[in-house]
């Protein structure tokens, strides 16, 4: 589903951040991405849902070479990836329920066609009522669990998170990755990078560790 | 649940905030622009106006003079010169005008002195027949040969100058339109990318859903249009309350003297169009810098 083969990475002729990373998610898959704070694993992930291109090696991504990709199939491609980002980037000035139906709303769907789907997802995360409520006024682990919402919500077949609990109670942090299994469960290809050890211990998944921006594995995976 | 609803907004919030873009300052700019615009468009309108209101006085009358010439009396060639007329397709009427009459048309020039020493040429004042063209040159020819004294002036000297005065105007205020569309052109690309900059975070999240450029494009062209619309529309209601300011001024038979104060209805269509084209203008422009920024930026 999405392959890595000797990706390096840097920014603006800097240092090296990723070097011969290499890797493969199967479909259905969950995995962790671990490593200290600096070892790369957000621009891994930036790579992840395309948001930069590796300066080498190669990405493949549902069956298509990254590098050959044209400006104009990047939507289209995005639209196959959820992601929770790090620091929610939730949308100030629009509600709850607007910020989770972002992903329906840029595909051109009128509000009535996704407003059931939108509140059983918000309910699901156990905002249901909250969903007319502004970022500013929810907690982290609120604003938390909009973002995993507004991820998941046009049903994408690979869920990215970033540190999805660094910011919260390690009660919600449980809480959080009981979503994530269940998603998995569903069908989902989920990666998730974070450096708390206990969620990664807890789940008992694949690991790919990151140092130095170089990858190895643990929790028998089938990377290459 | 029912608080819920209640909090519910009564339509989707727009995607880019209104505040913090600087779009007060590109509204204020585009105000002017269309108040400026109404006033330009006036001018043209009017002077087109003007133009066609002193060729139509102009070209209903011409005049025939009739000089004296050696060894033949005057009376003989104004009656030939008449005839020549009142044969001719095309005039309705022709009537001699008396010597009270010309001394008056003189009077300007020679003020109260004694014109019976002078010698005054006889004017014959016609009225051409609106709905029948005039030979002109095969007039003048008829008319030496009947009265070798006689000249026909239908006016068209004053004509031409007056259209050549009036179509100038009209150019220049077309132009003078013209450069300020491409200010205003200039404002927009200036303000949809500086809106684009203050909210990049919504632009790159918009990104990271999955939206495609012609859909971020249309979300900030609508605001640019609404925009540009209330604009123009507070720039014409400027530039009437300027016009209904001095035709109070010049109530009087003076106002007629001044047609672009008092507009016919089929003008006001015309300025009814500024705000029409302040909105296309915004909304054409915005969508033109935002694709050229998402371009860059994707």
């Amino acid at each position: 589903m999405i392959r890595f083969e000797n990706v390096a990475m840097r920014y603006d002729g800097g240092p090296e951040i990723l070097r011969d990373v290499s890797f493969e998610l199967e479909p259905g898959s969950l995995t962790f991405l671990t490593g200290p704070s600096g070892a790369g694993k957000t621009t891994l992930l930036k790579l992840v849902f395309l948001s930069e291109r590796p300066v080498r090696g190669a990405i493949s991504m549902f069956g298509k070479d990254v590098a050959r990709l044209r400006r104009g199939e990047l939507p289209a491609l995005r639209r196959q990836i959820g992601v929770v980002f790090q620091d929610f980037r939730l949308l100030d000035h629009l509600t709850a329920f607007e910020n989770v139906a972002l992903p329906l709303r840029i595909q051109g769907m009128p509000e009535r066609a996704y407003r059931e789907d939108v509140e059983e997802i918000l309910n699901w995360v156990g905002l249901g009522e909250r969903m007319h409520a502004r970022p500013a006024t929810l907690s982290g682990g609120e604003k938390q669990r909009i973002a995993i919402a507004r991820a998941v919500v046009a049903r994408p077949p690979v869920l990215v998170a970033d540190e999805p609990t660094g910011s919260i109670d390690p009660e919600m942090g449980a809480r959080l990755m009981r979503l994530f299994v269940e998603l998995n469960k569903l069908g989902t290809t989920v990666l998730i990078a974070t450096h708390d050890r206990s969620l990664v211990d807890n789940a008992k998944a694949r690991e790919l560790r990151l140092f130095a921006g170089r990858i190895s594995q643990a929790g028998g995976s089938r990377w290459s | 649940m029912e608080l819920n609803e209640a909090a519910r907004p009564a339509r989707p919030t727009p995607l880019f905030p209104r505040r913090g873009g600087g779009e007060g300052a590109l509204f204020g700019v585009m105000a002017i622009m269309s108040f400026l615009a109404c006033l330009t468009l006036a001018l043209a309108l009017g002077a087109a106006r003007l133009a066609e209101t002193w060729e139509r006085g102009l070209t209903g009358q011409a005049t025939v003079q009739i000089l004296e010439t050696p060894g033949i009396a005057l009376e003989v060639q104004v009656t030939a010169a008449l005839e020549v007329l009142n044969a001719t397709p095309g005039i309705a009427s022709a009537r001699v005008m008396s010597a009270a009459e010309s001394a008056e048309l003189l009077k300007p020039w020679l003020g109260d002195a004694d014109l019976s020493a002078v010698p005054v040429p006889a004017l014959i004042a016609v009225t051409l027949d609106p709905a029948r063209p005039l030979d002109a040159d095969a007039l003048r020819a008829r008319l030496s040969a009947a009265a070798p004294g006689a000249s026909f002036d239908d006016h068209s000297r004053w004509n031409a100058g007056l259209t050549a005065a009036s179509s100038a105007i009209g150019w220049g205020a077309y132009a003078i339109l013209a450069l300020i569309a491409l200010a205003a052109s200039a404002s927009v690309v200036f303000a949809a990318r500086a809106a684009l900059q203050a909210h990049r975070d919504v632009v790159d999240v918009l990104h990271m859903t999955g939206a495609r450029a012609a859909f971020i494009a249309r979300e900030v062209q609508w605001r640019f249009f609404m925009l540009g619309g209330w604009a123009g529309l507070a720039g014409l209601a400027g530039a009437a309350a300027l016009a209904g300011a001095a035709l109070l001024a010049a109530d009087g038979p003076e106002a007629a003297f001044l047609p672009m104060l008092a507009p016919p209805w089929r003008d006001l269509v015309w300025l009814a169009a500024v705000p029409a084209a302040a909105a296309a203008i915004a909304m054409t422009t915005a969508r033109l810098a935002v694709s050229g920024f998402l371009a860059r930026t994707a």
